[in-house]
């Protein structure tokens, strides 16, 4: 009996506390501090900028006093009481007292809820390309060619919908004319479905993904299949079929692939420049270490963050390499007759560090790979001096220096084991976007050397102009790029973008 | 305790009825700084904006370039804002996107996306005095314009063009600024900015920068419907053409990530 009073009143309080509760939340007002009324506005902010300063959550309001508007300074607003009592407490520390208040909350911006029609936005742009190489020395191969030249459409078709967080993007490509048969490709660059919501991102289709800080070489960036066939500069990619899904948290950026098929580089053909002694045959099916060949299921995943001036990545990839080896496939005679690329599986950890410390901008990049028995490192360190308004001008010049490092040395599959690299950006920042880069990339133990001017020049609205010079000197017959020495070319670009 | 609390805002108000005779012995560049934070605060509370942007380059020739990018702006209380620029010409660059996140003291995050390689890249902020796009107009120029990044000095007043203007002074806190000081013509009745004259390094005449049909948005929004910037130096021109001002179109935050460069567009 006693105790069923008890539990009444109990109820009763509560039900009642309840009501006092809503009746509270309904009234819509929160507590304050009240901190002081002054008629002074220049003496309310400096109150104001003061207390901020000491890490409170401020504000001012304007009240009427006897027909005179006059400042109210409030620390707050705060979800309870308590915290308000709290912050009293605080605020009693460094020599002010305050009252605590209710006030109605500021109103907070209204987001302007007009769920708007999902509209369908397309664009069509683009680029044609016009391309002219002329090599300076004789072929050495009979089928080669002593220049060439070739077209080339890319063009853009992009819908979006839902404000731009929805979007559709196809983006083929296609190179004719060019006297090397394996350079006349299409392959589609992009095709590719976005949505994005809130924090979260997920694509899916085929793709590109850039992920790195370094310029003379790209270690990390591991998506992608290279489409050297274009350009030795490796800048250019073949599209990726993919689902990724990523996440944008406080503490970086989560990513993470599926790659269900993969895309074999591509090789210069018979009547090609740049090659070896030996074609490299793309139009067999090339050799992998996975049974399941090209379908076997890579993945990737990656987390990348900025702290004040430094940005970081780390990330893991799981599946076959984009760098191929080769193995020679003999003639009825026993001689070597052609090359098959070979695709091992590999298991590759990234690390991407890059610092702005002023003008200057430090970059480091390394891989640790375990492919077949074997883990090896690569890296990558420099720096990137960029000097704004050279002589008094609006021009840039930025001096780029870095070092590249692989562990496997001479036995390394790619040029790059011991070398550095010196750059040149130089951005005349003006109307028609004029810049020159040139890169000088050297071998410090074989003594080789292999340089690259890129000039371009925006011609009118819709034009750009591109020069060209590739070129590499003074090679041991062991070196890789031993094979290019009579290939220096110089080239002309002319592309129109629409 | 409440006798203490009473006496001080006695004093208060007493400070206030004594206002007057404080502000006549207010020095210039206190002055400066008060109109200043007046010409700011009445700028605030514009929440969020898009707008579009077309720059008109012109050499001494008479040579012209066109641009047209789309512009993102997030107010953030208590600190810089962070705004967006999309690139939509030259179609040569079309794509190409940029972030910045402006602060009141140290100086600015910069992200700049290129679409051809889909290659995010940070900048450094310190190239805040190089051309925006090959224009006349710094990065500076541009950026957002906080009180912090200035201390200023009331020179004198003026009419001009029919208005009654304050004419400021103001010298850059940032070493990296490409300007040694800025002379601005502030109209009596809104606080507008009407005139900038930008001194370079040595201290010589670089370029004039002048506010052009100031329209009024939401209650109380002004914004220029041209910005004509003249090289003195050069004899080039950029002209600033605002289309389409929207206000309060519920951008967030999250619109302004380093990941939203990719989906920029």
């Amino acid at each position: 009996m006693c105790i069923n009073r008890v539990a009444l009143i109990n109820i009763v309080a509560a039900i009642m506390m309840f009501f006092v509760a809503a009746a509270v939340q309904a009234n819509n007002k929160v507590p304050y501090l009240q901190v002081g009324v002054f008629s002074d506005k220049a003496t309310a902010k400096k109150i104001l900028q003061q207390l901020e300063k000491n890490g409170f959550n401020v504000e001012q309001r304007t009240v009427d006093v006897i027909g005179r508007p006059a400042e109210v300074v409030l620390v707050g607003p705060f979800e309870r009481t308590s915290q308000a009592l709290y912050d009293q407490q605080r605020l009693r520390d460094i020599g002010w007292s305050a009252a605590v208040k209710r006030f109605s909350p500021k109103p907070k911006p209204k987001p302007k809820a007009i769920p708007k029609p999902s509209t369908f936005r397309t664009t069509i742009s683009g680029s044609l390309t016009a391309e002219r190489r002329m090599f300076f020395d004789d072929p050495l191969y009979a089928e080669q060619h002593g220049s060439t030249t070739s077209l080339a459409i890319q063009p853009e078709l992009y819908i979006s919908w839902n404000d731009r967080k929805s979007s559709l993007t196809f983006v083929p490509f296609v190179r004719v004319g060019d006297q090397d048969e394996e350079r006349n490709h299409a392959d589609v660059r992009e095709l590719m479905w976005i949505n994005a919501m809130g924090d979260w991102e997920v694509r899916l289709g085929i793709g590109k993904v850039f992920w790195g800080v370094t310029e003379s070489l790209h270690l990390v960036d591991v998506i992608n299949q290279i489409d050297l066939v274009e350009n030795l500069d490796r800048e250019e990619k073949l599209g990726q079929p993919m689902f990724n899904l990523n996440r944008f948290t406080d503490w970086g950026t989560w990513e993470l692939f599926v790659l269900p098929l993969f895309r074999e580089q591509t090789f210069a053909g018979v009547n090609g420049r740049l090659r070896g002694p030996l074609v490299i045959n793309t139009a067999q099916d090339a050799l992998y270490e996975s049974d399941e060949k090209d379908k076997h299921m890579d993945w990737a995943v990656r987390w990348s963050h900025y702290i004040g001036d430094w940005d970081i990545g780390l990330s893991h990839f799981s599946g076959t390499s984009r760098v191929p080896g080769f193995v020679p496939v003999l003639n009825s005679f026993g001689q070597p007759e052609y090359l098959l690329p070979l695709y091992n599986l590999i298991e590759q950890t990234g690390l991407t560090l890059q610092a702005l410390l002023g003008d200057w901008a430090w970059k480091f990049e390394a891989t640790s790979t375990k492919e077949k028995d074997q883990r090896y490192t690569q890296a990558i360190i420099g720096f990137e001096y960029t000097h704004v308004g050279l002589l008094d001008s609006s021009m840039d010049l930025g001096l780029l220096l870095e070092y590249l490092y692989d562990d496997r040395g001479e036995f390394a599959p790619g040029p790059f084991e011991d070398d550095v690299m010196l750059g040149l950006r130089w951005v005349f920042n003006d109307m028609q976007s004029s810049e020159i880069l040139v890169g000088v990339i050297s071998d410090l133990d074989g003594g080789a050397i292999s340089t690259t001017i890129e000039a371009s020049r925006r011609l009118g609205q819709s034009w750009r102009l591109g020069l060209e010079y590739r070129g590499t000197s003074s090679l041991e017959s062991m070196d890789p790029l031993y094979m290019f020495r009579n290939d220096d070319y110089f080239q002309v670009k002319l592309g129109y973008f629409f | 305790m409440n006798m203490p609390k009473k006496y001080f805002m006695v004093s208060l108000l007493l400070a206030a009825f004594l206002n007057p005779l404080y502000a006549s012995a207010q020095t210039p560049e206190e002055r400066g700084l008060e109109i200043s934070q007046e010409a700011d605060r009445r700028g605030n509370g514009f929440g969020d904006f898009r707008a579009e942007m077309e720059m008109i380059l012109k050499n001494r020739r008479g040579d012209e370039s066109r641009r047209y990018i789309r512009v993102l702006g997030l107010e953030v209380e208590g600190d810089g804002d962070k705004g967006m620029s999309i690139f939509d010409e030259p179609a040569d660059v079309k794509g190409t996107a940029m972030l910045t996140y402006s602060y009141k003291v140290k100086s600015d995050d910069q992200w700049l996306y290129l679409p051809a390689l889909k290659r995010v890249k940070r900048i450094a902020s310190k190239k805040k005095d190089g051309p925006y796009m090959g224009s006349e107009f710094a990065y500076e120029d541009l950026g957002s314009q906080e009180v912090e990044k200035y201390t200023y000095k009331y020179l004198r007043d003026e009419v001009y063009q029919g208005m009654d203007c304050f004419v400021v002074e103001r010298y850059p806190v940032d070493k990296y600024s490409g300007y040694t000081r800025q002379v601005t013509w502030i109209d009596k009745e809104e606080y507008l900015p009407r005139r900038t004259d930008y001194y370079d390094r040595k201290n010589g005449l670089l370029k004039t920068l002048t506010f052009i049909g100031y329209k009024k948005y939401l209650e109380h929004h002004w914004r220029p419907d041209e910005m004509f910037m003249e090289n003195h130096q050069t004899g080039k021109t950029t002209r600033i053409v605002w289309r389409n001002y929207r206000f309060r179109t519920g951008l967030k935050e999250s619109d302004f990530q380093v990941n939203d460069l990719k989906r920029a567009r």
